[in-house]
């Protein structure tokens, strides 16, 4: 019995299957995140090293 | 595109074989065995790792992006293969059931939610996808900040 669910002689593997994926998963969506904060503070720390792309450039410095 | 869709391939075809194995222990009998269907999605799992390693093994993204391209391509070749292998070799896997001639063979308590949870899989792989690809769109953005930050360096040749 799991959840009030009977779920037979294979609830075992059943739950096993369920847990491998959640957690596979949920690596899966953490390690987007992570990678995603990671980049946006490497570029935040360029720009305040003054490093930044010639479309964000004030006009001035072009010239 | 192909750089953020292989590290979530690669994850989804492992939950493929670890929840498939997890089903065949009680149907089957066993956890694996080595027929047709089984190893072709045990190659495609290892082309995914593949184009992964390919990746972090050339510098240059551009080139890198020529020589992933190229094993995609013969990769492809996999993708009929595990379609039609359950066809074309007699074995312990069950012939195609979803997709045939005929209609599904399924009965509706269980293909329902097996294309709705096919549908929820698919969206969860559109999304970690698109944003898979804006960390690869912001990673070259930080490596070119880093090497425009290392040319201005002084000391540098120009």
């Amino acid at each position: 019995m799991m959840f009030g669910m009977n779920l037979g002689p294979h609830a075992d593997f059943i739950v096993a299957a369920y847990v491998v994926a959640a957690l596979v998963l949920l690596l899966m969506i953490g390690w987007v995140v992570f990678d995603h904060r990671a980049q946006k503070r490497n570029l935040a720390k360029l720009e305040t090293q003054g490093v930044t792309r010639r479309s964000e450039r004030p006009v001035e410095r072009l010239a | 595109m192909a750089r953020g869709a292989a590290p979530v391939g690669a994850v989804f075809a492992a939950v493929c074989l670890l929840t498939g194995s997890l089903w065949g222990r009680p149907m089957w009998g066993t956890y694996w065995v080595w027929d047709a269907r089984l190893t072709s999605v045990l190659v495609l799992f290892l082309m995914y790792l593949g184009v992964i390693a390919l990746w972090h093994t050339v510098e240059e993204p551009s080139r890198a992006g020529r020589a992933v391209a190229i094993l995609t391509l013969v990769g492809a070749i996999n993708i009929p293969i595990i379609k039609w292998s359950v066809d074309w070799w007699n074995t312990l896997h069950q012939p195609a059931s979803v997709v045939k001639l005929g209609g599904p063979a399924i009965h509706p308590t269980i293909l329902v939610p097996l294309m709705t949870m096919a549908a929820a899989f698919l969206l969860l792989f559109i999304t970690l996808h698109i944003a898979a690809m804006r960390n690869e769109i912001l990673r070259r953005r930080v490596r070119t900040l880093m090497l425009m930050r290392a040319q201005a360096a002084p000391g540098s040749a120009s």
